[in-house]
């Protein structure tokens, strides 16, 4: 038979929408989803890419509000990024000229769900307010309100397989965009690693944000790690993967200098840097608003991780 | 004219204040003064030192002048090395009390031992010291302090080796050319 009689679900070529035109729609759609999602972010478009200065849209933990943060020019204008440079006063002019490019974060290694999410994606998972102490391992101390989520939430995306022990975090390797990065003498990129039990605390904070704006490039754009009762270096910025080891993984900090820098680096005034004294600490602001250092900067809560630990031989 | 030259040498001094009075030192104050005046210190060191091998090397009449001046310059290494450590005491005695934990720390004790060799060359440049010691020949011993202010440098909370090499690594070039042209002895001030 010749004659084609047409089934009633055929649709007559005429009416087949053209490619470019269905592509253009795609387009369109992917962009509209992009707008929608960001909003939760920036409320602008094009939120895979960090913009950093941008609102978030994000509440205050009640529980989490102790505390009288240091003015926002000092939190985000003083503090060691080695990836830009070694001058903590240094760091904001270098960051601010740095573009940051569009970012992904993978989960991976002994996971039952490897995930790669994009910075909505986070965001999409809540975002909150915390005030936390922070305590730089150079006895200098600051009260910042972080913008961002518990990490065991993120975590949870993944299912950790019961082998994992370990969380090892990545930050970004780019000589263009940190110049700090060209001095080889240190063993890039940086990476840090926490203890899963550590990892998945309460007050292990991933944060995207701080003062209710996006992170600034010199504090750890897009995304970084912080975790209150331990020294600022365990803090790892620009993070880009995070792997779920059976095995202690290698630290940077560790690895350049294991007599000065352990893996816990836990805050303790009774252990000392090699160096000098962490009884004390400077609180950035004044001239001598020195204060007395706390044991786990003053985060008791995590003692029970360290139960029957030895904190001078595990520092 | 040593009255320029002792203003010129005060002027990081005076940009201290100006900074300190316009509250234009950042989130750490202590820090940037402590810093600074150490920083000075050594830059004005480097100078004293370097104006030996010079005059010798380059026997112009400023070199000269400035070489019979280098008492004044030393008076002023000094100045800036007891504010230097006065800020650092301040920080450490006032607040929550840490002088006791830093003490006994190589970064402090380097650099008390850079101060204690300041304070025997200051005190011996008086006049009433001058007349009765071989001075000049102790004071060449200014050649020692990079020593132990490069492992004071070193060893402080962020340690930049770097910089005091970049600083007084020169000086042990000067040194070697002074030797190479065969005039291990300065000449006579």
């Amino acid at each position: 038979m010749l004659i084609k009689t047409p089934k009633s679900w055929e649709i007559p070529a005429s009416q087949v929408t053209d490619e470019t035109l269905f592509l253009n729609r795609r387009s369109l759609l992917k962009a509209a989803g992009f707008m929608g999602s960001s909003l939760l972010l920036a409320g602008l478009p094009k939120a895979t890419v960090a913009q950093p200065g941008l609102p978030l849209k994000s509440g205050k933990n009640p529980a989490y509000q102790s505390g009288n943060p240091t003015s926002e020019d000092l939190v985000t204008g003083y503090n060691n990024y080695y990836e830009f440079t070694t001058d903590k006063e240094g760091v904001k002019t270098l960051a601010e000229k740095a573009t940051l490019p569009p970012w992904k974060l993978l989960i991976d290694g002994l996971v039952e769900r490897p995930q790669e999410l994009d910075l909505d994606q986070i965001a999409a998972l809540g975002l909150e307010q915390r005030i936390y102490r922070f305590r730089c391992v150079e006895a200098w101390s600051m009260v910042v309100p972080w913008d961002g989520l518990p990490l065991h939430k993120l975590l949870a995306l993944a299912q950790p397989q019961p082998a994992a022990k370990y969380v090892a975090f990545t930050s970004l390797e780019d000589a263009t965009l940190f110049p700090g990065q060209n001095n080889k003498s240190y063993p890039w990129p940086y990476r840090e690693g926490l203890r899963l039990d550590e990892a998945r605390h309460e007050l292990a904070f991933l944060s995207l944000g701080v003062y209710g704006r996006q992170l600034p490039t010199q504090n750890g754009a897009p995304l970084r790690l912080v975790v209150p009762w331990k020294y600022g270096f365990k803090s790892v910025k620009a993070i880009v993967k995070l792997t779920l080891t059976d095995k202690q993984p290698a630290t940077m900090w560790n690895e350049i200098a294991p007599r000065e820098y352990g893996f816990f680096a836990n805050v303790n005034p009774e252990v000392d840097h090699p160096r000098w004294s962490q009884k004390s600490e400077k609180l950035l602001g004044g001239w001598f608003q020195r204060q007395p250092t706390l044991l786990f900067n003053g985060y008791p809560e995590v003692a029970r991780l360290y139960q029957g630990l030895d904190l001078k031989r595990w520092f | 004219m040593p009255w320029l030259y002792f203003t010129l040498l005060g002027l990081p001094l005076a940009e201290l204040a100006r900074r300190i009075v316009w509250g234009d030192l950042g989130a750490n104050p202590v820090e940037v003064v402590t810093h600074y005046t150490g920083a000075t210190t050594c830059y004005l060191l480097a100078w004293v030192i370097a104006l030996g091998p010079l005059q010798a090397l380059l026997p112009h009449p400023l070199i000269r002048w400035l070489a019979r001046h280098r008492r004044m310059a030393g008076l002023w290494v000094f100045a800036y090395a007891q504010l230097h450590l006065l800020i650092w005491l301040l920080d450490q005695t006032l607040g929550a009390a840490e002088v006791k934990a830093n003490l006994t720390k190589p970064f402090v004790l380097w650099g008390l031992c850079a101060d204690a060799w300041l304070w025997v060359m200051a005190l011996t440049s008086l006049r009433w010291f001058q007349r009765r010691l071989p001075w000049k020949r102790l004071h060449t011993w200014v050649w020692v302090l990079p020593l132990p202010i490069t492992l004071h440098w070193m060893l402080k909370e962020e340690g930049n080796p770097e910089r005091a090499l970049w600083l007084f690594a020169p000086l042990g070039l000067l040194w070697l050319a002074r030797w190479a042209r065969g005039l291990s002895k300065a000449p006579r001030q």
